[in-house]
């Protein structure tokens, strides 16, 4: 009988440059299942039992080979929820930032109320769901200097004080740099997301003064450990594809707006690609569009060990069911090598 | 350099701090303050949407030249008499509930009012009456921004209760951000779709001239 191998076997084959029995599937998937689950999506974002529960019939319903730990105040669609729950407002951003920020230490993940709830589920996870390779997102440096600072007054600086953007990006990245650590320690797979670092936001320019020095921080403290690391930057990002392979990733996660052709062109064999199938078909699309994207991005591949196959981002809440599990079967029926 | 070339390169290079002495300087020279909004300062943005277009120009740098747009227009605004300039049309433009993005948003409020429209910029996380209060008070246009997959559906809701209130007719809803697609607007009854802010100058500009 042929041996069928676990999905953390298939993504440490990804990463490894190595061939199992088939292209590894990454479903970056949120509350989707909940409802089944019994719980309402504020539940699951709330509550660990919840979010627990809800993960078990995810895995269930669906053969992913990545799970990623829920109950993460750092997901978007999680902060707004944490934040009502500790009766804070929405906003992290601080209006004094520039005269608090000389202040400020590196909060250790384990003093962070939120954090070290989402470090338990961490260690949960792993106990738990032993097969999956389990992974979970930690927001990069430049989208959280951005949050703390402002979006808006962020762009001013990259004119105006570009100096204070360096220093809070020094205080952000060596949080970033400590809660991939503290995920790392319990066995659990940092997959640092830094949405507004692509050009759907800044120029390639200001990507290589205000963020590669800063990207490349967290890679070298990750791999000084023995660990690895993936990156995902949302939308635009084929003009800095080299600078992000130069990194050292071990894992790029690219969206739908970027080009999969270009990324293999560039970054064949250095680094496992990983995507880009457009999010929105999972809620707009049908399962034979999915099929067909599939094949698309395994054509591109064509057969290289180090690729993953998933969508460009996080798959939106209101995708239909019907759409992620069509999409995930036809990963299984083409992805084999 | 002639003064209305002047201040079309100010904008385009994001000189927000020299632009006002400039538009100043200009006009004791002589220059009528509508022909240098509309021969130097608007068409220096449309250069920027030109190089945005071009994926030369990116967020920062648009800002930047929108800011500088605004500074200019300040400078100008005491030389400009009523009529002269801008549209009389009302756009109120705001963040739907449970998202709090807000900066592409204020793009498309500082790129509209740069094209003559009257903006009231609402906000974020705004409950759905916010959005029909604006248009109770005169808002002609109502924009709708969302940045959160998880917020786009309240798009719907605010749609929803303009049909609801007898006032769908009377506004043009025009909606985007990141997640929200020409298919999802249709789906949900949107008038527009607006790719980002450049479309969506233009499609106020096709629609009210």
């Amino acid at each position: 009988m042929e041996k069928s191998f676990t999905g953390r076997e298939r993504m440490e084959a990804a990463f490894n440059g190595e061939k199992l029995d088939r292209v590894p599937v990454l479903l970056l998937l949120g509350g989707h299942y909940a409802e089944k689950a019994g719980y309402t999506l504020e539940q699951f974002l709330t509550q660990p039992d919840a979010a627990l529960q809800t993960v078990k019939v995810t895995c269930e319903e669906l053969d992913s080979d990545v799970l990623f730990v829920p109950f993460n105040p750092l997901m978007p669609d999680a902060q707004e929820a944490f934040r009502k729950l500790m009766g804070k407002p929405p906003s992290i951003k601080k209006v004094d930032i520039k005269e608090k920020l000389p202040k400020w230490t590196v909060r250790l993940p384990r003093e962070d109320g939120l954090f070290s709830g989402h470090l338990d589920m961490c260690e949960k996870c792993v106990e738990v769901f032993p097969d999956y390779h389990i992974d979970t997102m930690i927001g990069g440096p430049w989208s959280f200097a951005l949050e703390l600072r402002g979006a808006s007054e962020a762009m001013e600086d990259l004119y105006d004080d570009k100096q204070f953007l360096h220093d809070l990006m020094n205080y952000t990245t060596d949080t970033v740099i400590a809660r991939c650590l503290a995920v790392m320690e319990l066995g659990a797979f940092p997959f640092v997301g830094d949405p507004s670092a692509g050009m759907s936001m800044i120029s390639p320019a200001a990507y290589r003064e205000h963020v590669l020095p800063y990207h490349q921080k967290i890679v070298e403290a990750v791999h000084d450990k023995g660990g690895r690391v993936a990156f995902h930057i949302c939308g635009y990002v084929d003009p800095i594809f080299e600078d992000l392979i130069g990194l050292g990733v071990d894992g790029l996660s690219i969206d739908a707006p970027s080009s999969l052709e270009k990324l293999f062109e560039v970054g064949r064999g250095k680094t496992t690609i990983i995507g880009n199938v457009n999010p929105i078909l999972f809620v707009e699309g049908t399962p034979d569009q999915l099929q067909e994207e599939v094949k698309k991005c395994l054509d591109i591949a064509q057969g290289d060990a180090r690729y993953v196959i998933g969508p460009g981002c996080q798959i939106p809440l209101q995708a239909n069911l019907d759409n992620i599990r069509a999409f995930t079967q036809a990963c299984h029926n083409y992805g084999a090598f | 350099m002639e003064w209305l070339e002047r201040l079309h390169e100010a904008v385009v290079k994001g000189q927000k701090k020299e632009i006002a002495a400039l538009a100043s300087e200009a006009v004791k020279d002589g220059i009528s303050a509508p022909a240098l909004v509309n021969e130097g300062i608007i068409p220096g943005m449309n250069t920027v949407s030109e190089l945005w277009r071009r994926r030369e120009y990116f967020v920062p740098e648009v800002m930047r030249s929108a800011a500088t747009m605004q500074a200019g227009m300040d400078a100008l605004k005491p030389y400009l008499v009523s009529g002269e300039y801008g549209r009389g049309v009302k756009v109120a433009i705001g963040t739907v509930k449970g998202d709090i993005h807000d900066i592409g948003k204020n793009l498309v409020a500082i790129m509209l009012e740069g094209a003559g429209f009257q903006i009231e910029n609402m906000g974020v996380d705004l409950p759905p009456e916010r959005f029909l209060e604006a248009a109770r008070k005169g808002a002609k246009v109502i924009g709708l921004s969302s940045l959160l997959t998880t917020s786009m559906d309240g798009m719907k809701t605010v749609i929803q209760l303009f049909e609801s209130s007898g006032l769908r007719d009377k506004v043009t809803l025009i909606v985007g951000g990141a997640p929200v697609t020409n298919d999802f607007a249709m789906k949900i009854g949107a008038d527009y779709y607006a790719e980002d802010a450049a479309e969506a100058v233009k499609i106020l500009n096709n629609l009210f001239d």
